[in-house]
């Protein structure tokens, strides 16, 4: 008994490094250099796809000549939902508590995901603002991110608190508050993705029909303002650090001006 | 063991019909190359063989069950049931059926009535073949202010619908509505008035990359539910039309550019091959193609670039679509019932190079991704269509080689008792390849409120 319960722990304690391993592995690659503000130093990858891809983020940037911020509305388009989340401890919690406050960038997202343009992208533009907000602490004190796991069973709390160690390793006395949450199991995911509007299907082995490891899905990443309301939504098609950092500026700008 | 298998509930769910969407639906083009059947950038396209076109479509009295309808058509070849109706879903009533969109995640189509001014919300993910009706909107007036529900047009999370008139007077003053994917208004943006605007709205299209939005305009409640024949005798009738088409800051919602483009110009279509900076319409009246092209200091110019046909006959230029690599461009000519197609490898100096009668009446045109097959419709609206014999209404399919348009096959709206035959979008599925995660449709909707 006790030996198997000795077991159990050796294969838990071998899971949650093999856990922490993987997620350090699959986000180190994308981490931009410490305090860089440069909206392109992620993509310095020599990988083909991101090098193409950093040449059509950079001619977007170009190409949109963003409204300075404050000088336009963002619409109120829905309150965030809530519901029940588990934090990078495994407590439950409720996702209000990381939806209202602060200004909130939220996305949902899945570790394994290998896809240049979906969470990883997400992930990177979200680090480039971070990056930006941290020089300056009065405004990283009021920003907050969240990542929500697609992936509950395997995605675990464990596996969060890497993540989350990761996201927040730099910059300590002002870092953004980047929280990883993930839920208890699917039935408990499903009423927020649905809540939120966010898409999400499995993609099935062709020939054999089983399940593989890939949730895909419209990449959105949700700002939501400090009463908890969703002002604005983007997409892949429609998504740089720029805009990001113009439209929170542009809330801050709407707060100021008690709106 | 998979998650389906722990739990029930997803497990049913799962069972549910997945849509074969564009590989990888994680990442919806940056650089989109689309004109599948001239779809949101936002929205995911169907890059393979569509399986299924939808035909929203108008009622009509005496007629079957004289309901507007969605009519599904099986598209795919490999199909027992190819090129035959195998879905009829009534609405209930006839409202003038008129446009659709899809959602962001192309999970639901969004479908307007000109008349009525309902939007209903169908189901297209849980099963395809069988879409469903989850919701209407009936507040579209009330919320508004709007008449005349016309353009769907998806943006992350929610979905601009462009009007054409509005509930004052029911003339071209309107503008645009956003509601979330669940359906919750959220706001309203009225066409430009000042600065040369007209206050007219037709079409809205959205160029991402550009961070630009393109309008146009047509007419009023007052014109569009007229008689056509009546409308073009009524000199004060005809002066109410929309000469105007504006470029707008699409984050901000704020017009940048209104151009004097006269005669009503409709459809707006941007190519989005990569390195392209231009968008096309056409105008109904005058029947002129206008080309909007960013100069070398990044300002949009209005660029009237080509004919159609003989504007003294007024052909009527209608329906329009880009083939993907921005290389050709689609022209149907409702009065004479003709598709052209024009050699857009020079935006600014484009050429008509092929002609071919589709019917006595033709209105709307969807190429697929590949450019490979091509449907027309017939129905413009119910009160312009043509009379008699000359009405034809029908589902046409052609397969096109890069010379000539071969026909596939085609459906009898009429002898089918269908209706009229507007608005056509594809859909695709693919169960062996993707399964929804999703909750319920009813839960889906159940969104969070508006502040």
């Amino acid at each position: 008994m006790i030996q198997n319960l000795q077991f159990k722990y050796l294969v838990a304690g071998l899971i949650f490094i093999a856990s922490t391993l993987l997620g350090y592995i699959a986000l180190s690659q994308y981490i931009p250099s410490s305090g860089k503000v440069d909206a392109f130093s992620a993509f310095s990858s020599s990988r083909p796809i991101e090098k193409e891809f950093n040449k059509e983020l950079q001619a977007r940037i170009a190409a949109q000549k963003l409204a300075a911020a404050g000088t336009y509305e963002l619409q109120k388009i829905f309150n965030a939902p809530d519901g029940d989340v588990l934090d990078s401890k495994g407590n439950a919690v409720k996702l209000s508590q990381y939806t209202s406050g602060k200004y909130t960038l939220l996305t949902f997202f899945y570790d394994m995901c290998a896809d240049a343009k979906g969470c990883p992208y997400a992930f990177t533009t979200m680090h480039t603002v971070k990056n930006y907000l941290e020089k300056t602490p009065a405004l990283s004190k009021q920003v907050r991110f969240v990542n929500i796991s697609f992936d509950p069973e395997r995605d675990t709390p464990l596996m969060m608190a890497g993540l989350e160690k990761r996201a927040n390793r730099n910059n300590k006395d002002f870092s953004i508050d980047w929280r990883y949450l993930t839920t208890k199991n699917i039935d408990v995911l499903i009423p927020l993705i649905d809540g939120y509007g966010q898409n999400v299907d499995i993609a099935l082995d062709k020939d054999s029909g089983k399940r593989t490891m890939e949730y895909p899905h419209v990449l959105k990443i949700y700002l939501i303002d400090p009463k908890g309301v969703i002002r604005e939504i983007y997409s892949t098609t429609y998504l740089s650090p720029e805009m990001l950092l113009n439209d929170i500026e542009t809330l801050m700008i709407e707060t100021e001006k008690g709106v | 063991m998979y998650l389906t298998d722990k739990f029930p509930k997803l497990k049913a769910l799962t069972k549910a019909v997945a849509m074969a969407v564009v590989v990888g639906a994680a990442t919806q083009m940056p650089s989109a190359i689309a004109d599948e059947t001239s779809c949101s950038p936002f929205t995911p396209l169907v890059k393979g063989q569509e399986d299924f076109v939808y035909v929203w479509t108008l009622g009509v009295k005496g007629l079957g069950d004289e309901s507007d309808k969605l009519v599904t058509v099986d598209a795919n070849p490999a199909s027992k049931t190819y090129g035959k109706v195998i879905n009829k879903l009534s609405v209930g009533g006839r409202g003038e059926a008129h446009h659709m969109g899809f959602t962001d995640d192309r999970k639901f189509m969004w479908a307007g009535a000109l008349d009525s001014n309902k939007i209903f919300i169908f189901d297209v993910a849980t099963d395809p073949s069988k879409p469903k009706l989850v919701k209407t909107l009936n507040n579209f007036v009330a919320k508004s202010g709007l008449v005349g529900p016309h353009t769907f047009y998806a943006i992350p999370g929610r979905m601009i619908v462009a009007a054409l008139s509005n509930a004052k007077d029911h003339g071209g003053q309107t503008g645009m509505a956003i509601y979330t994917n669940a359906g919750e208004y959220v706001s309203t943006t009225m066409m430009p008035t000042t600065n040369g605007g007209d206050g007219f709205g037709y079409d809205a299209a959205i160029n991402p990359n550009k961070n630009a939005m393109l309008t146009t305009a047509f007419t009023g409640w007052n014109n569009y539910m007229m008689d056509l024949g009546k409308l073009i005798k009524d000199k004060d009738a005809m002066k109410q039309f929309g000469n105007t088409t504006v470029m707008w800051d699409y984050k901000t919602m704020k017009p940048t550019k209104i151009f004097n483009t006269p005669g009503a110009a409709l459809e707006a279509r941007w190519s989005y091959a990569p390195g392209d900076n231009w968008a096309v319409t056409t105008t109904a009246l005058t029947s002129e193609i206008y080309v909007y092209k960013q100069d070398d200091h990044g300002e949009w110019q209005q660029h009237k670039v080509g004919t159609i046909g003989d504007p003294a006959k007024i052909p009527l230029p209608v329906d329009i679509s880009l083939v993907s690599s921005g290389k050709g461009l689609w022209i149907n000519t409702f009065m004479d019932g003709t598709a052209r197609y024009w050699d857009m490898t020079d935006p600014l100096h484009p050429s008509e190079v092929y002609t071919k009668k589709i019917g006595e009446q033709v209105n709307m045109v969807s190429p697929s991704y590949d450019g490979k097959r091509v449907y027309f419709t017939t129905s413009l609206l119910s009160n312009w269509d043509m009379k008699g014999k000359s009405d034809d209404q029908f589902l046409k399919a052609y397969n096109w080689d890069g010379k000539d348009l071969k026909l596939a096959f085609e459906i009898d709206f009429y002898k089918e008792k269908l209706g009229r035959a507007h608005h056509m979008k594809f859909q695709a599925r693919d169960l062996k390849t993707l399964q929804p995660l999703q909750a319920s449709t009813a839960n889906k909707l159940n969104f969070a409120s508006n502040p």
